[in-house]
């Protein structure tokens, strides 16, 4: 019977020490990042059936320890922070975006547009009036220069996005090997002294890899993730799939492993690829509508401007010019070359007799100005304009709303996933006190069963 | 402490942003500052341009109407000392050596009327028509400029003339350089009926001086019309863009001092967080 005692015994002081062990584990990472509290799991030990069929205790046993996660929160909390990541990324890029289309500024396009046809206004009062001419002849050019400055801005900030795009697959594919190396380690762990710190470490890459890309999460019975992509599982048990690019820039596409080939997955991703995939799907549109402004308000100025007669009485050439088949024609609008050395030629006249008062084709330009040549005839040059402006803004505000809206979803998620998940130091203080007591009450059987033992011994002597 | 390490990140963005209406006085910097008020900040501000140059358009238009105007007013005064001159020497008891030192007269008056028809403004011939930087007409009252008037914008769909096609305003039914060069002939030829005929042209040349007054005062008119339109819009126009616009300045620096309140407010109370719990008493 005292043999059995102090196996029982020693049972207890090995539980207890185990229970210490994770309670200083605990505590010590009480404020280590990702870190996610254990709770050791005892177990009465299988009992023995003694001669006289008489079951008999054989003490304790730690079966495991335990990893008090919230998986529903947990689930919920990365999928949130896949969309709150890709609302700020595409908040900020658009916000860069945005500071070369800033308001009221005497650079911005609207205010050239005005500029431009007051200083034609303003020419109808003296068509000979050199400096005048000049002054509209540099209206026009500082207009192509506006537009210039926002399409190169545009292709500028879609050419960053897609660089950090292809940047970030490098790393996305480096934590997706390392998920895979960890999952294999997991299924290959003792369930009390591996899984749990491996477990961690794994959370702590699905949750760098939601706000890289935005996965949907699924904690599996066996400890292991699955993560999705739209309807794509990206990562299954030891199964990863890598992303890699293709396309040309402006229309640079994310692919996913899938069979022999790759699948487009822009349209599921989110995290800080969807957010520089949608600021980049913004910048192309609006880079888009500024290459319909430059087209058909250099079409419909030079159609008028041709029409009418220069100083010199000669029929008047195109105020600006896009090259055949620019990409951009935004970037390519430009002042016509012999306009530009020669104020001359603004064809102010209506009719060739090169009289110097004669300001009727400046009437016709002016009236430009309010024919409505955009979305479909029903928006003048300015309006068109000023909904560039404001669908930027649209945009910018609509992405501010929702990295607030899934800022706060992620904050209240973290809370509850915290409030099961993280160290309670008090807690911990309770633990170490129960174990420290388990042990010396363990110690105290050891002790009583060593001293029956010694009797006995002494008596047999 | 993420709690604190988030809010504070969301307060400096914002407090960035208020820092930024205070100091530019303005509540829209950008677009997304309030991208459904764009247009309408865009139309205000472009009108409100629009007014600033119709102004000066009006200003100049009424500058060159007001030479116009006195000149028209000389030149009926040169006819009408020209008409004197008829009447007086249409009198029988005139011979023919007054009549021929009258005849010198009438020159003089000739000179005066064409200078007065070759008003400049600016150097704009203003009789010329669109061809206004040559003399509306030559040096024996033949009409040298062009049929066509130039105009200039002065408000939304409206212009007003800044030169006249002298052959139309002045010697449009009448002529009155024939008039006076019949006079004079008349006058040296001591023809009294050549003188009374000299009398019923020079008056349909007054007739038509007063027809071109009246036309100058008309454009005068609207040009000063236009310019008191774009003065009182530009008035309006510029307080819907502040309304738009601006930002209230008080307003802005209350919230500034109110999210600095906060700030603080949530700093003090991550200090009181500390950990004081169990383990500091066992």
């Amino acid at each position: 019977m005292s043999i059995r005692t102090l196996h029982i015994g020693r049972s207890g002081l090995k539980t207890a020490s185990y229970g210490i062990d994770v309670t200083g584990q605990n505590v010590t990472n009480a404020s280590t990042e990702g870190y996610v509290r254990r709770r050791l799991v005892q177990q009465t030990r299988v009992p023995h059936r003694n001669e006289h069929g008489v079951f008999t205790g054989q003490g304790v046993t730690a079966s495991a320890i335990h990893r008090d996660i919230d998986r529903f929160a947990s689930e919920r909390c990365f999928e949130s922070l896949g969309e709150q990541s890709m609302a700020t990324t595409a908040h900020e890029s658009l916000s860069v975006v945005e500071a070369n289309f800033r308001e009221g500024d005497t650079a911005a396009i609207a205010d050239r547009l005005d500029r431009f046809f007051d200083a034609a206004t303003e020419l109808t009062s003296e068509p000979s009036d050199h400096g005048l001419r000049l002054a509209m002849r540099d209206a026009g050019q500082d207009l192509a220069e506006a537009v210039n400055r926002g399409g190169k801005a545009l292709v500028e900030s879609i050419r960053r996005a897609e660089d950090r795009i292809q940047d970030e697959i490098t790393g996305i594919n480096k934590i997706l090997s390392d998920i895979k190396v960890l999952h294999e380690r997991i299924s290959d762990s003792d369930s009390v002294t591996g899984p749990a710190d491996l477990m961690d470490a794994r959370d702590g890459l699905t949750e760098q890899l939601a706000e890289k890309i935005g996965v949907g999460v699924d904690y599996q019975a066996n400890g292991q993730l699955t993560l999705m992509v739209g309807g794509h599982a990206i990562v299954q048990e030891v199964h990863v799939r890598q992303l890699s690019t293709s396309g040309t820039s402006g229309s640079l596409s994310v692919k996913m492993e899938a069979g022999e080939g790759t699948v487009s997955v822009d349209a599921f991703l989110k995290g800080e690829l969807g957010g520089l995939i949608k600021a980049r799907d913004q910048m192309a549109a609006t880079l888009a509508s500024l290459d319909t402004f430059a087209e058909e308000f250099v079409d419909e100025i030079n159609a008028q401007h041709s029409s009418g007669f220069d100083a010199y009485g000669v029929p008047g050439l195109d105020f600006f010019s896009i090259p055949t088949g620019a990409t951009n024609p935004a970037i390519d609008m430009a002042l016509d070359t012999a306009l530009a050395a020669d104020a001359q030629m603004i064809a102010a006249a209506a009719t060739p007799g090169a009289e110097v008062g004669d300001g009727a084709n400046l009437e016709a330009i002016l009236d430009v100005e309010n024919t409505k040549l955009f979305s479909g005839g029903t928006q003048n040059s300015r309006d068109f304009i000023s909904s560039i402006y404001s669908d930027l803004g649209n945009s910018i505000v609509g992405f501010e709303v929702d990295a607030t809206t899934h800022g706060a979803i992620v904050d209240d998620l973290v809370s509850l996933k915290d409030a099961n998940s993280k160290v309670d130091l008090d807690e911990e203080a309770v633990s170490l006190i129960q174990y420290q007591a388990a042990y010396q009450a363990a110690a105290r059987v050891v002790t009583a069963a060593d001293e029956l033992l010694n009797e006995l011994m002494a008596t047999v002597r | 402490m993420e709690a604190l390490k988030q809010s504070s990140q969301s307060m400096g963005s914002r407090i960035a942003k208020l820092n930024e209406e205070v100091s530019t006085g303005k509540r829209i910097n950008r677009a997304s500052d309030d991208p459904g008020r764009i247009s309408q900040l865009h139309n205000v501000r472009q009108q409100l341009n629009n007014q600033g140059v119709y102004m000066k358009n009006a200003t100049q238009a009424e500058q060159l109407l007001n030479v116009a105007d006195t000149a028209l007013q000389d030149l009926h005064t040169t006819l009408s000392e020209t008409r004197e001159l008829a009447i007086q020497f249409a009198n029988e008891s005139y011979n023919a050596d007054q009549r021929s030192d009258a005849a010198i007269a009438s020159d003089s008056l000739f000179d005066r009327a064409l200078s007065l028809v070759n008003t400049q403004f600016n150097e704009r011939y203003i009789f010329a028509g669109t061809a206004y930087d040559d003399k509306a007409y030559s040096s024996t009252g033949t009409y040298n400029g062009s049929t066509d008037s130039p105009e200039t914008v002065v408000g939304d769909d409206l212009k007003v003339k800044t030169g006249f096609d002298g052959s139309d305003l002045l010697t449009g039914g009448s002529d009155m350089f024939g008039a006076i060069t019949d006079l004079r002939t008349a006058l040296n030829a001591d023809d009294t009926p050549g003188i009374i005929a000299a009398l019923d042209e020079i008056d349909a040349a007054l007739v038509d001086v007063e027809k071109g007054m009246v036309e100058v005062g008309g454009e005068m008119r609207r040009s000063i019309d236009a310019n008191g339109l774009a003065s009182s819009l530009e008035v309006e126009l510029r307080e819907a863009k502040a309304s738009i616009e601006e930002t209230d300045v008080v307003d802005a620096y209350s919230r500034l001092v109110q999210l600095q309140t906060n700030f603080d407010a949530a700093m003090q109370v991550t200090s009181m967080q500390r950990y004081s719990g169990l383990f500091t008493r066992i």
